[in-house]
């Protein structure tokens, strides 16, 4: 079998979080990934020194700093005056073909190009944490180190548009990815609703639109409910024992309005019922409602068990981990783990 | 401005809401030919949806800016491809094509009888990517995935929140949907490549639900060590960035973001607090102390102490201050589109910039069946006559029917 990134040679270079996370990708796409020899060593924390390697997986570590002469793209996640000291070597590898993909917190020019940014930094730029959290709280960021990450998805991207056309004969490139803008990309309805409507969100527990649409206690838990149609409403309303509110336009036209009044009958109904139940009974009246799981009851999932999704990690040291399956799967056609790290599913090695 | 690298690739878009449609025009701005496929009683539930000047207007269908937003750059062309015609006509358009984008829920993809081993027989040579919720197998797989309720299912909410035991918060965005959007447009590249270069046809299939548990390796890996569960801790992380956190500022409303990623910004925040050395601080009075600091400054003087002592900080922005900010103009990220109902509106660019890659200017989101001629006539040489059957047969249509 063939994986559909054979014979791709990627140098990686700095110590960003987005690019360890597109290399990795890249490696399970089956691309060479080799990695600059890391600066002597920090402490890390635990957790992060196991971020780290599980980033590192399935790559090789390089003999010294210097890009090797046979690869085809050089994934950087360092600093932008490093980037800026090393210009002629990159100029020279474009013109040989190569792709150098730049992920730097504000992209390679404008005024605040020069500025440090992290992914909550980011996302507070980009109009993430104003969204994000109580009306009354402090904004508020995600869990995890998903804004790095989705840099690094889009680092992916550029890099695979950037080898299309190079293999077309157009040439080698600079690909300038920026964690600002990643965030931008990300944006749904909040900018537009500023250039279009001229109002300016900001955060809500509840949805800006619909109701009910958010994240509620429930008797062991939390579930989320999406309730955005009609056929979601009137469905729901017979669920909690409002069927007149269900048949009626001016409820399911101004839910929003009455939210409190609908609440005083949803919660009571959701506060008798584990996640398990209300999230069965939902769905089989094709109401979108979900659990809220934690991380481990994620790895038990029996959804995600069944389809084999997780897999077994050796990692350098310690006993081996579950952790995540590729996100594409072909069933035939594509090789699509990292050979020699991970490609074992996680239920057959335990 | 969008790029012509995938010039002379022709994807075809089965998609509804975010996921399927934002893949699809992340390689309509790389290029790519994207023909959106909607059914004349089902047109993309988006088209109503953010409504220019909050006025559904006439016609209500091309005033969603949510369909105009992540429809830029496309081809519209209206199939009831549940008619024998009109399967006749989406099949045939297929053989035409390269790529064929869908995220309908398995049971629909069933019904529409867009199988693996028909798309294979009649189009061997077309590329297929499914991005169904939560995958085509599974005991979920007919559950109904929204971004919010997948956002639950994959951890993300289990860690998104204040950690003072109220419940946890939704996203900004509901974030399950751009997450399989860019791994969608990455499967469609990646498949041009592995096809150009192994001549492997690829049918790829990518779960919402999968797609953003792949962005938080670190939540279940720390499970795993750790023996319990992450929990939600405000903003603050303690093993990346450290310290790290939202701080008020003296203005109203008025905040930051302060994170620092090495010993060397942290020696440089301990200096400009006026803490000396690093053993003096704890982790609660550096934070404390930061919140002092803060409350006595407006946010941009602020961010400004902050970044110009080497420490990464941010104004927390509003979407209206974000597209306003002076990075975000300089940069150019959102670009004018004209539309030939109304006036032109500034739309957020493609994420990539490519240097030395050929620009082709945008086009405004399709008007709804804006191509039926181009693709009819034009892709599939039917006459003038057959397409006016269309029409009346209620294969095509140029206007929703919305009864």
């Amino acid at each position: 079998m063939v994986a559909p990134l054979d014979g791709i040679r990627v140098f990686e270079t700095g110590e960003n979080l987005s690019a360890a996370f597109a290399g990795r990708l890249l490696r399970g796409l089956g691309a060479n990934v080799i990695v600059s020899p890391p600066t002597p060593a920090r402490a890390l924390h635990p957790a992060h020194a196991t971020l780290r390697d599980y980033l590192a997986s399935g790559k090789a570590v390089a003999e010294t700093t210097a890009l090797p002469g046979d690869v085809h793209l050089w994934l950087d996640g360092r600093p932008l005056e490093a980037i800026t000291e090393t210009h002629e070597a990159s100029e020279a590898f474009q013109t040989r073909g190569g792709v150098h993909v730049a992920i730097t917190p504000f992209g390679l020019d404008g005024p605040w190009a020069d500025r440090r940014a992290t992914g909550i930094v980011a996302s507070a730029m980009g109009g993430f944490l104003h969204l994000c959290g109580d009306e009354n709280g402090a904004p508020l960021k995600n869990g995890g180190y998903i804004i790095e990450f989705q840099a690094g998805l889009f680092a992916v991207l550029g890099a695979l548009a950037g080898l299309l056309k190079a293999d077309a004969g157009n040439g080698g490139s600079m690909v300038d990815v920026s964690l600002l803008e990643s965030v931008i990309a990300f944006q749904e309805r909040a900018d537009l609703a500023w250039t279009h409507q001229g109002q300016d969100w900001r955060r809500t527990r509840r949805h800006e639109v619909a109701h009910p649409f958010t994240i509620f206690p429930c008797a062991d838990g939390f579930v989320s409910l999406a309730v955005g149609t009609a056929r979601h409403w009137s469905n729901l309303c017979l669920l909690i024992g409002r069927p007149e509110w269900g048949d009626d336009p001016d409820w399911l036209l101004n839910r929003l309005v009455r939210a409190d009044q609908i609440d005083a009958a949803l919660l009571p109904w959701l506060a008798q019922h584990t996640a398990d139940e209300i999230v069965r009974r939902c769905q089989e009246v094709f109401i979108p409602c979900g659990p809220v799981l934690t991380a481990s009851q994620v790895l038990a999932d029996a959804h995600l068990r069944e389809r084999e999704f997780f897999r077994t990690w050796r990692r350098p040291s310690g006993p081996p981990l579950m952790v995540p399956g590729s996100p594409f799967r072909s069933e035939w056609d594509w090789m699509l783990e990292a050979p020699g790290d991970s490609g074992v599913p996680a239920e057959a090695a335990s | 401005m969008r790029y012509d690298i995938l010039r002379g690739v022709r994807v075809v878009e089965l998609g509804s809401a975010w996921a399927g449609p934002f893949a699809a025009r992340l390689l309509a701005d790389l290029g790519a030919e994207v023909i959106k496929v909607e059914a004349p009683r089902r047109p993309d539930m988006v088209r109503f949806s953010v409504y220019l000047d909050d006025d559904a207007g006439e016609p209500a269908w091309e005033r969603g800016a949510h369909y105009q937003k992540f429809s830029r750059n496309k081809k519209s062309c209206i199939i009831d491809v549940q008619s024998a015609r009109g399967r006749e006509l989406f099949l045939r358009l297929l053989a035409k094509s390269d790529i064929f984008l869908e995220n309908n829920t398995p049971r629909v993809r069933e019904q529409l009888g867009l199988t693996d081993d028909v798309l294979r027989e009649v189009a061997p040579n077309l590329v297929c990517i499914s991005m169904p919720g939560f995958g085509l197998t599974g005991p979920y797989r007919d559950y109904l995935a929204y971004g919010l309720t997948v956002e639950g299912f994959s951890g993300l909410s289990s860690v998104t929140g204040y950690g003072d035991g109220s419940p946890p918060t939704r996203s900004a965005v509901p974030y399950g949907d751009p997450v399989a959007g860019v791994y969608g447009a990455i499967a469609g590249v990646v498949a041009l490549l592995g096809k150009r270069r192994h001549g492997v046809v690829s049918h790829l299939e990518l779960s919402q639900h999968e797609a953003l548990i792949t962005m938080l390796p670190d939540l279940l890996l720390r499970a795993q060590t750790e023996g319990n569960d992450p929990q939600p801790q405000d903003n603050r992380d303690g093993i990346v960035y450290d310290p790290q956190g939202v701080f008020a500022c003296a203005g109203e409303d008025e905040w930051i973001a302060i994170s620092v990623s090495n010993g060397k910004e942290r020696d440089a925040l301990l200096r400009l607090l006026g803490l000396s050395a690093r053993a003096d601080a704890s982790d609660l009075d550096l934070h404390r102390a930061l919140e002092g600091w803060a409350r006595q400054r407006r946010r941009d003087e602020a961010v400004d102490i902050l970044q110009g002592a080497g420490i990464p900080a941010g104004p927390v922005l509003s979407p209206r201050e974000m597209t306003e900010h002076e990075q975000v103009e300089a940069r150019q990220v959102y670009e004018d589109v004209a539309h030939p109902l109304y006036r032109t509106l500034p739309y957020s660019r493609i994420p990539i910039r490519i240097s030395g890659a050929a620009e082709q200017a945008d086009s405004h989101a399709p008007l709804f069946g804006e191509h039926n001629d181009e693709v009819f006539s034009g892709l599939l040489g039917l006459s003038h006559d057959e397409i006016q059957q269309l029409y009346d047969q209620g294969v095509t249509a140029d206007a929703p029917d919305l009864t």
